[in-house]
C-alpha cells in the first residue's frame, strides 16, 4: 500500500531563520499522527507543507504517492479540496452564515451532486444534526470547532489535518473532540494532529516530536 | 467554480458589507449620473441643431468669387449674376462623396409677396422677396399631399387673357412679353422651418398675429398669396414689364431657403428668362450637395474650392466642432470622476478583503485557485458597478428630465426651442451601466490580484 505522505528531508526557512530541517516522515493509511513539540518548533510549518497550504520549501513530498512539486495551483487546489480535510485552532467560520452553509463552503469550489446529504450527514457525525440552520456566532467554543470539524470530514478526505484543534477549548470540551478524531480514526480516516494535547497524543498510533526544526533524538522510543 | 457557486459567495458579501460596499460605489453612481445627463444633454442639443437648425448632411456650395451681388444688383444689373454653369454641375455629380447634387437657381430680378388673410385675418406682405428655386426631387418629401411641387405652367390647362376666364383657384398666368396665357394652379411655394419658427416665436408675438405652425399647410386649400415680379421698393427689373402672379404654399422644408420662397426649379428658370436674360436662366446660383457621411463634408469641400466653388454656410460645421468639442470635456469630467471613483472601489475593496485574509485562506484551503479567488472579487466589483451605474443612470435621467421640465416651464419660448433637450439612445443606457461596472473591475484588479496571492498558511496557521 503506498504511504498517504512521504517526505523527505524537508526543510523551510524564512528568511535566515530556519524553521524545519532534514525532517523525513511517511505516514500510512489509516495512520493517526501526533506532531508534538515546544513552540516555535516547527509543528505548524510541517503540516502547512504536508497539506499543500506551502509549496516554498526544499525537499521531496510526495501526496498519495504523487509528487506535489509537479502539480499546478490548480491541480493542487482540487487535490486539497478533493482529499484533504483541515481543522485549524482559531476555527474560521463564517460567523454570519448558518452551520449547514458553513459545511458547504468547500463544495463551492468543488461541487459535489450530494453536497447537502453529505454535509447533514457530517454534522450529524458530530452531534450537530439539530443545529444545522442555527447561527455560527450562537454556538459555544466547543460546538464551532465541531462544525469545523464536520466542513474538513463532509467530503471524506483521505487525509484529516489539524492544528491544534484543541488549543482554544477547555479541558471538557477538548476530551470531546478528542474523542470525535479518535472515532475518525477508528473509522479509517487518516489523521495527523500537531498538538500540545497529551490525550490527543494518546490515542494517536504515532508520535513525532519536533524540536527547533529537527525531529528530535527521544523520537526513536 | 461554477456559476452558481460565484453568484452565491457574491450575494453573501453583498448582504455582509452592503455599507463599505455602497460608501465605495457612490463615486461609481456620481460619475455615471454625470456621464449619462451630460451624454444625453449633448446628443440631444446636437441632433437638434444639426438635425433642424443646420442640417450637416448638405452642404451649399456657391461660385467663389464672392458671389451674390445683393438686392441691388438686380435692379442696376451692372454686373450679370455669377452662375454655375451645367458642365460644372456635371463634373460635382461625379464626386464619390456626394449622394445627390441639387442645383438651385435664385429669383434674378425683384419681387414682393402679399397674402395670408386665410390665416392671418389680414394680409401681410414683404416689401422684398427673395426666391429660390430647387429641384423638385430635393424636397419631394417635405410636400403636403394632395399638392405637387412642380412648375404649374407646364400643367396648365385653356389659354386665357385674364383671370376671369379661369376657374378658381386657377388664374390667367401671362408673361409679360405674351399677350396670351395659360389657365394655371398657384405655384407651389416651401417656406423654411427657420421662416415659420422665426415667425411664430419672432414676429406673430410683436405683431399680435396668431402662430402659424403646422395650419400654414394643413388648411384645405393652402395659404395662397401673390407675388409681385419684376418690381419692389428697390426699383424694377431691366426686362420685362412687372407682373402678379399667384403662389400656395405647399409644405415646410429645413431645405427651403431660411428667409424667403422656395419654387420649383423651372418655374424660376422661366422668370429669369422674362426679366434677366438667357445666361441668367441657364446657369445656376448655387448647388446643394448631399454628402454621404457628415465626415465626407471636409473632402467635399475641399474639392469644391478647386472647382472654384465655396460653402455658402459653415454654421454647421462650426456648431458641430463646438458641440464635439463640448462634449468631449464634459465626457472627461465624468470619466476623471469615474477614475477617482475606481481608486476608491479600489482602496475599500483592499481595505474589505484585507480584513478577510483568513477567509480568502480558507477558501484556498478548502480547494479554491487563485483564479476562483480573482474572479470572486472581480465578479464582486461588477456587481457593485453594475448595480451603482443603473442608480447613476436612474439619478441622471430624473435630473434630465427636471431639466428640461425647468426649462420647458421657465424658459421663453424661442425659435427651434425643442421638446427635449436630451436624448437617450439605448447604447448609452447600456453603456452608462457597462462603464460602472467596467470602472469598478478596474478599481478590483489590483485587489483582487493581491487576494489570489494570500498565502494560506500564514491566514491559517501562523500565530494560530
Ligand atoms: N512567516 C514567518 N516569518 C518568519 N518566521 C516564521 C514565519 N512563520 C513561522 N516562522 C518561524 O518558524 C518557526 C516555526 O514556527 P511554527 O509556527 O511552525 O511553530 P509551531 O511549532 O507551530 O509553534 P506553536 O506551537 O506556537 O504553534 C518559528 O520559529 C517561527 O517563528
Ligand atoms: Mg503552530
Amino acid at each position: 500500500m503506498t504511504d498517504v505522505v512521504e517526505a523527505t528531508a524537508l526543510r523551510r526557512t524564512f528568511g535566515a531563520r530556519v524553521a524545519l530541517e532534514g525532517v523525513d516522515l511517511r505516514v500510512a493509511q489509516g495512520d493517526f499522527l501526533a506532531i508534538m513539540g515546544p513552540s516555535g518548533s516547527g509543528k505548524s510549518t510541517l503540516l502547512g507543507i504536508i497539506g499543500g497550504l506551502d509549496t516554498s520549501y526544499q525537499g521531496s513530498l510526495k501526496l498519495f504517492g504523487q509528487a506535489t512539486s509537479v502539480l499546478s495551483d490548480r491541480e493542487l487546489s482540487l487535490l486539497r479540496g478533493k482529499r484533504i480535510g483541515f481543522v485549524f485552532q482559531a476555527f474560521f467560520l463564517l460567523e454570519h452564515q448558518s452551520v449547514l452553509d458553513n459545511v458547504l463552503v468547500p463544495s463551492l469550489f468543488v461541487p459535489r451532486t450530494d453536497a447537502k446529504t453529505a454535509a447533514l450527514q457530517a454534522l450529524d457525525r458530530v452531534g450537530l444534526a439539530d443545529r444545522a440552520a442555527d447561527r455560527v456566532d450562537t454556538l459555544s467554543g466547543g460546538q464551532r470547532q465541531r462544525v469545523a470539524i464536520a466542513r474538513a470530514i463532509a467530503h471524506q478526505p483521505s487525509m484529516l489535518l489539524c492544528d491544534e484543534p484543541t488549543g482554544n477549548l477547555d479541558k471538557e470540551t477538548a476530551s470531546r473532540i478528542v474523542e470525535i478524531f479518535a472515532s475518525l480514526h477508528r473509522e479509517g480516516t487518516t489523521v495527523i494532529c500537531a498538538t500540545h494535547e497529551d490525550r490527543l497524543a494518546e490515542v494517536a498510533t504515532t508520535t513525532l516530536r519536533l524540536s527547533e526544526g529537527r525531529v528530535s533524538k527521544e523520537q526513536a522510543s | 467554480m461554477k456559476a452558481a457557486s460565484l453568484a452565491l459567495l457574491v450575494a453573501r458579501d453583498l448582504r455582509r458589507a452592503r455599507g463599505a460596499l455602497a460608501a465605495a460605489g457612490f463615486g461609481i453612481i456620481a460619475g455615471t449620473a454625470a456621464l449619462f445627463f451630460f451624454l444625453s444633454l449633448g446628443l440631444g442639443v446636437r441632433s437638434v441643431l444639426l438635425g433642424s437648425v443646420f442640417p450637416l448632411d448638405k452642404i451649399e456650395l456657391e461660385p467663389a468669387a464672392k458671389a451674390d451681388p445683393g438686392l441691388l444688383a438686380l435692379v442696376l444689373g451692372s454686373s450679370p449674376m455669377p452662375g454655375i454653369p451645367g458642365d460644372v454641375v456635371d463634373q460635382v455629380r461625379a464626386w464619390p462623396e456626394l449622394v445627390r447634387v441639387y442645383p438651385k437657381l435664385k429669383f434674378a430680378f425683384p419681387s414682393t409677396a402679399r397674402g395670408g388673410a386665410e390665416v392671418f385675418g389680414q394680409d401681410i406682405g414683404t416689401s422684398e422677396m427673395l426666391g429660390d428655386g430647387v429641384d423638385p426631387a430635393l424636397v419631394e418629401a417635405d410636400v403636403k399631399p394632395p399638392w405637387r411641387f412642380e412648375d404649374t405652367w407646364e400643367s396648365g390647362g385653356p389659354s386665357c387673357r385674364s383671370d376671369d376666364a379661369c376657374a378658381s383657384p386657377k388664374y390667367c398666368e401671362r408673361a409679360s412679353t405674351e399677350t396670351e396665357g395659360k389657365c394655371v394652379d398657384p405655384v407651389p411655394v416651401l417656406v423654411s422651418r427657420y421662416l415659420v419658427e422665426i415667425f411664430n416665436k419672432g414676429v406673430a408675438p410683436a405683431h399680435g398675429l396668431p402662430p402659424v405652425g403646422e395650419s400654414l399647410i394643413s388648411r384645405a386649400n393652402g395659404v395662397t398669396f401673390n407675388l409681385r415680379l419684376g418690381e419692389s421698393l428697390l426699383g424694377r427689373a431691366k426686362l420685362g414689364a412687372p407682373r402678379t402672379v399667384r403662389a400656395r404654399v405647399v409644405g415646410v422644408s429645413s431645405r427651403a431657403i431660411d428667409l424667403g420662397m422656395t419654387l420649383p426649379l423651372p418655374t424660376i428658370r422661366r422668370w429669369n428668362k422674362e426679366y434677366a436674360g438667357e445666361q441668367a436662366a441657364n446657369s445656376f446660383s448655387s448647388l446643394l450637395v448631399e454628402v454621404k457621411s457628415p465626415g465626407d463634408a471636409g473632402q467635399v469641400i475641399a474639392r469644391a474650392s478647386k472647382t472654384g466653388l465655396v460653402p455658402h454656410d459653415t454654421r454647421a460645421r462650426d456648431v458641430s466642432v463646438l458641440i464635439d468639442g463640448i462634449l468631449a470635456l464634459l465626457t472627461l469630467v465624468a470619466t476623471v470622476i469615474l477614475l477617482v471613483s475606481a481608486s476608491n472601489i479600489a482602496y475599500t475593496f483592499r481595505a474589505l478583503l484585507h480584513e478577510r485574509r483568513a477567509t480568502i485562506g480558507l477558501y484556498r484551503a478548502v480547494g479554491a485557485t487563485r483564479l476562483d479567488i480573482e474572479a470572486w472579487v472581480l465578479s464582486l466589483a461588477a456587481v457593485v458597478g453594475a448595480v451603482c451605474g443603473s442608480i447613476g443612470l436612474a439619478i441622471g435621467w430624473m435630473a434630465a428630465f427636471v431639466a428640461d421640465h425647468v426649462a420647458s416651464a421657465r424658459l421663453p419660448d424661442f425659435p427651434f426651442k425643442p421638446e427635449s433637450f436630451f436624448a437617450y439612445p439605448w447604447w448609452l443606457v447600456c453603456g452608462a451601466v457597462v462603464f460602472g461596472a467596467l470602472f469598478a473591475i478596474v478599481g478590483a484588479i489590483g485587489p483582487a490580484r493581491a487576494a489570489a496571492k494570500v498565502d494560506p498558511r500564514e491566514a491559517l496557521l501562523q500565530g494560530g
